[in-house]
């Protein structure tokens, strides 16, 4: 792990690189290239996309965007599941909206590909959507088995895409870990600069492009609201980072639902509510 | 006043004032059979006896003549906002105004009405339909067929208004409720009320829309009978038992009643012709009172085009004399009369007008022409997501269009296709093209909607082309159909089917095992693989797997499922809890967290409008249903949908539908499409309400939306009696089963 002092002196040895090939899965080089950030905004640019949906509710329909990261070769998208209504799911009254129309732009598209939902962990904060188009070639993606664990004060860069009106250009953003909680969950806080400008559901990084996690938000449940006072959420400061292992984990997850064929699935949900009790052996393999 | 001279009069309490004094005031004079109660004085209570009887037989006379006539109207209405149509309800009083079953009441008891059912005095039901409506004058009037009913309605008959004087009895009669009838008695307070725009203005506004322009005509008979919700139709009567007014407005101990004259005229053109044809010269006026002149009737504006523009009237002149008659109107409350005077000229007619300008006298010849219609029917087309209105010539000239071709946007579903199309359509465009064809009206709009939405595929662009302030612009509509996709799904994860409360320091010293720090078990779910187990309630867990879990406040209090639902892997996990103060291992298999209710399955019904949802664990619990208690849970429903209207609530379990048993949403999807194939008259639910079974009987009208199919036709009275049968809405015949609706009937 990199130490202030040597990031600062990378940045002070820095000058203009060349352009770096997209490509994201590259294990990260051996030696420091200058220029940390505009390395790491060249690597993992290409992978970084943004979300367009509708959110249905009973009161109408809603448009609305997120930001997301492809995360393997076939086009699978993490994003935050908050954005699609999961804080309407988590906390609202009534029916949470349902997303539908989604939509992956990727870089400065405008029109989008077709996607699916595939999953959602309310729970995590995060979502998964299915690019739904053949592609011509792999997609350029953000490998989160390539991981590190970063200790407090250690730097932490977000990569982001800047809104429509700029034609989404790729930025970076960076700050350093704050602290690291292990309530509700093993949680990794930044600081405010990627807490603010970062977006849920994207990747962060160390100075080597490896994954430090996922910006999420993890929020007490309904029955841990009782007795919460005041400030029980002081120096939360809007974000959270998932250790990369989680979100491996939950991704792991979130494809295996994905294998289970869907029209099955369908199915078996469609005679379900004469099954409830079938319901309970339902475990997943 | 009245009140002092009858009190000295007849010494009797002030409390039995307030009825004499009603009577002493001027009733007397009014009512034959009550003029000859003057006694000698020292006869008091037996006068006061006296009165009151004869006061009550005239009132009670008077009731009896108009109460078999009065009827309550429950009215299904649809709106137009936000480019989606939605139902809703509302009711008002009305009077049967003659044997063959015309019904007197309010145009907005009526408007958006599609449907209007009649309960009578006798409490029968029977439909009715609309005659014609004049949103002018705030008057309507429906028919309700006497064969229906025995062939012999009961019905009212019109009193002279113009001979009512401020302080007149009047009785206000309604059913604000749709079974009960009620009566009111006051007095006239002002015969010739109008309202004016503004704190101390003095114009009657004349430019605006709809609602604005209510009232144009009529010098309202204010009284103080008792009005209100619900008496908005009902009849203002005279205690002769005669209608003398129709009661609109009201509240805070004030009525307000269109006069009879006005009533009785309205009515017979409506009955007539459907509508009233009135003449207008396109001028707006306001009252001289604070003006320089003393005489003559002051020109505010006048509309560019009309047959005042034609004639050379300009705004800021004078009106002295129409055909040589001397004319003024000096206050507000004298503009109805001008305009009704103008109104009331066959359309063509010839008017000279004498005028004065800049103190030069001229003389304007005008032929008048037809008094242009307010508002146009309106449409929602739902997969394109914008609701439209004929585009009048009243409003193609308020809203400075050249022409009243093509439809103006009403209304736009936020993030429906309109809203999406790029560039976006807003309200107040007006649809020019459709695919690159013309189109002129809203029937022709309709036409083109339903002829690309019948293709098979929907195509994925239309071409729309539209104008907005003047600037022709084309944009792309992707039509998309109002399905609702499944909810997304949640990952799996392990569940332990069990509720706990975490078992905080104090609380463990007390419960004699301070060191059983940790959650304890309150229920045991079952039917769950944890029932199956060994825990119990009261089991105290300290360690998940090896791993102790000590909640250290009431906020960890989702500690325990947090935990479980973290695990990865395992078939089984093993808890460490404390019994009886003994600490032991529990086996306890785990089973998959349950779907919720957001991630329950849904289906829509159209017909009925309702949403249900499949039952789910957390359901059963909290509403202690067990296994065996099948159905499908009530998600959402319209309050003015059929089953909204036989009482169908959210959270109702759906068991049975007519003869359909319901234990699944496959089971209602298939049950709803048969009997949408049946078109029953009266469908049956059958729903448990927390523990108790409800019946709710519903009255499917299955007939098309009436109010689509009139703006197709263009106007309202043309296409009621005999439309083309429809699908209720443009979109529904493709899943539902109503795609074939009977022959419209007779209602």
């Amino acid at each position: 792990m990199l130490t202030f002092a040597s990031t600062a002196l990378l940045a002070l040895a820095s000058f203009a690189g060349a352009p770096v090939p997209p490509s994201p899965a590259a294990p990260a080089p051996a030696v420091q290239e200058p220029n940390t950030l505009g390395k790491l905004l060249t690597q993992k640019a290409p992978a970084m996309v943004s979300i367009k949906f509708l959110l249905k509710s009973d009161d109408g329909e809603q448009e609305a965007e997120a930001s997301g990261a492809i995360i393997d070769a076939g086009g699978l998208v993490i994003t935050s599941n908050n954005a699609f209504g999961g804080l309407e799911a988590r906390f609202g009254s009534g029916t949470a909206p349902t997303p539908t129309d989604i939509k992956i732009l990727i870089g400065d598209d405008t029109q989008g590909v077709k996607a699916k939902f595939l999953a959602r962990d309310t729970e995590l904060g995060l979502a998964w959507i299915q690019i739904d188009e053949p592609a011509s070639k792999p997609y350029a993606f953000i490998d989160m088995t390539q991981s590190a664990e970063p200790a407090v004060g250690d730097k932490i860069y977000v990569v982001s895409l800047m809104g429509r009106f700029f034609d989404r250009a790729p930025m970076v953003t960076d700050g350093f870990v704050t602290s690291i909680v292990t309530k509700p969950r093993r949680l990794i806080m930044p600081s405010f600069g990627i807490a603010a400008g970062g977006e849920h559901g994207l990747p962060l990084f160390d100075e080597e492009g490896k994954v430090v996690g996922v910006a999420t938000l993890i929020l007490p449940e309904r029955d841990e609201m009782e007795g919460m006072k005041r400030d029980a959420m002081k120096g939360f400061m809007g974000a959270m980072v998932l250790p990369a292992k989680a979100v491996v984990t939950a991704t792991a997850r979130a494809r295996e639902m994905a294998k289970t064929n869907p029209a099955e699935e369908g199915k078996k949900d469609e005679s379900a509510s004469d099954g409830e009790k079938k319901d309970g052996a339902d475990k997943p393999k | 006043m009245g009140v002092w001279r009858v009190r000295r009069a007849f010494g009797v309490s002030i409390a039995a004032g307030t009825v004499l004094g009603i009577v002493a005031s001027g009733g007397l004079m009014a009512v034959p059979g009550c003029a000859s109660s003057r006694q000698p004085a020292g006869n008091a209570e037996a006068d006061a006896a006296h009165l009151r009887e004869e006061m009550r037989t005239v009132v009670t006379t008077a009731r009896d003549r108009v109460f078999p006539a009065l009827v309550n109207i429950a009215v299904i209405t649809v709106n137009y906002y936000g480019g989606k149509e939605s139902k809703g309800g509302q009711t008002g009083s009305g009077t049967i105004i003659s044997p063959d079953g015309y019904i007197l009441t309010n145009q907005h008891v009526t408007d958006m009405g599609t449907k209007f059912r009649i309960t009578l005095a006798d409490r029968r039901e029977v439909a009715a339909t609309v005659v014609g409506e004049d949103p002018l004058t705030d008057l309507a009037i429906l028919k309700i067929d006497p064969d229906q009913l025995g062939g012999t309605l009961p019905y009212a008959t019109f009193g002279d208004s113009d001979k009512l004087v401020v302080g007149d009895y009047v009785m206000a009669m309604g059913s604000p409720l749709a079974l009960s009838r009620s009566v009111t008695l006051g007095i006239v307070s002002n015969t010739e009320r109008v309202f004016t725009t503004g704190m101390n203005a003095d114009e009657i506004d004349e430019m605006e829309f709809d609602a604005g322009r209510t009232g144009l005509f009529t010098s309202w008979i204010q009284h103080d009978a008792l009005i209100n919700h619900g008496n908005s139709g009902g009849p203002l009567v005279n205690l002769r038992g005669e209608i003398v007014g129709v009661n609109a407005l009201g509240g805070n101990n004030i009525g307000f009643a269109i006069p009879a004259s006005l009533a009785k005229d309205v009515a017979r053109h409506l009955i007539d012709d459907g509508e009233v044809i009135r003449s207008a010269i396109g001028i707006a006026v306001k009252p001289i009172k604070r003006s320089e002149f003393k005489e003559g009737v002051f020109i505010n504006s006048v509309v560019k085009g009309s047959p005042a523009d034609k004639a050379g009237l300009k705004a800021g002149d004078v009106v002295t004399a129409m055909d040589g008659k001397p004319v003024t109107v000096k206050f507000a409350e004298e503009v109805p009369a001008f305009i009704r005077k103008i109104a009331a000229l066959p359309v063509g007619s010839k008017l000279e007008l004498a005028y004065t300008r800049a103190g030069q006298t001229g003389t304007a010849t005008l032929t008048t022409e037809k008094l242009l219609k307010e508002r146009g029917d309106q449409v929602a087309l739902r997969m394109w997501g914008l609701s439209m209105s004929q585009i009048t010539q009243k409003m193609a000239k308020d809203l400075q269009l050249d022409d009243s071709k093509g439809a103006i946007v009403t209304g736009i579903r936020r993030g429906g296709p309109a809203d999406q199309a790029e560039p976006s359509i807003n309200s107040a465009d007006v649809i020019r093209t459709i695919d690159n064809k013309p189109v002129d009206n809203l029937k022709a709009i309709v036409d083109a909607y339903k002829a690309i939405m019948a293709q098979d595929p929907i195509p994925e662009f239309v071409l729309v082309g539209f104008d907005r302030a003047g600037k022709n612009q084309v944009t792309l509509i992707k039509p998309r159909p109002e399905k609702r996709d499944d909810p997304p799904r949640e990952i799996p994860k392990h569940w332990i089917g069990a509720a706990t409360q975490p078992v905080l320091r104090d609380l463990a010293r007390e419960l004699g095992t301070p060191e059983a720090l940790g959650f304890r078990v309150t229920r045991v779910y079952p039917g769950t693989m944890a029932a199956g187990s060994k825990l119990k309630v009261g089991d105290i867990v300290t360690a998940i797997n090896d791993e102790p879990i000590v909640p250290r406040q009431m906020q960890d209090a989702g500690m325990f499922q947090r935990r479980v639902r973290s695990l990865s892997g395992e078939d089984n996990a093993t808890l460490r809890v404390f019994r009886d103060g003994k600490s032991m291992e529990v086996q306890v298999p785990l089973e998959r967290t349950r779907i919720g209710p957001d991630e329950a399955l849904k289906e829509q019904n159209k017909d009925f409008d309702i949403s249900v949802r499949e039952v789910t664990f957390f359901d059963r619990d909290d509403e202690r249903w067990t296994d065996d208690i099948e159905g499908v849970l009530v998600d959402n429903v319209e309050r003015a949908g059929w089953a909204g209207l036989a009482g169908m609530q959210e959270g109702d379990l759906v068991q049975r539908i007519n003869q359909y048993e319901i234990r699944s949403i496959p089971e209602f999807r298939k049950a709803m499409t048969a009997i949408a194939k049946q078109q029953p008259a009266r469908v049956t639910f059958a729903v448990l309400r927390r523990n108790r079974t409800y019946f709710m009987f519903a009255e499917p009208d299955w007939k098309p939306m009436a109010t689509t199919e009139k703006a197709q036709e263009g106007a309202k009275e043309e296409a009621a009696p005999d439309m083309q049968p429809q699908p209720s809405a443009p979109d529904a015949g493709k899943e539902g089963g109503n795609g074939k609706p009977p022959p419209a009937s007779k209602q």
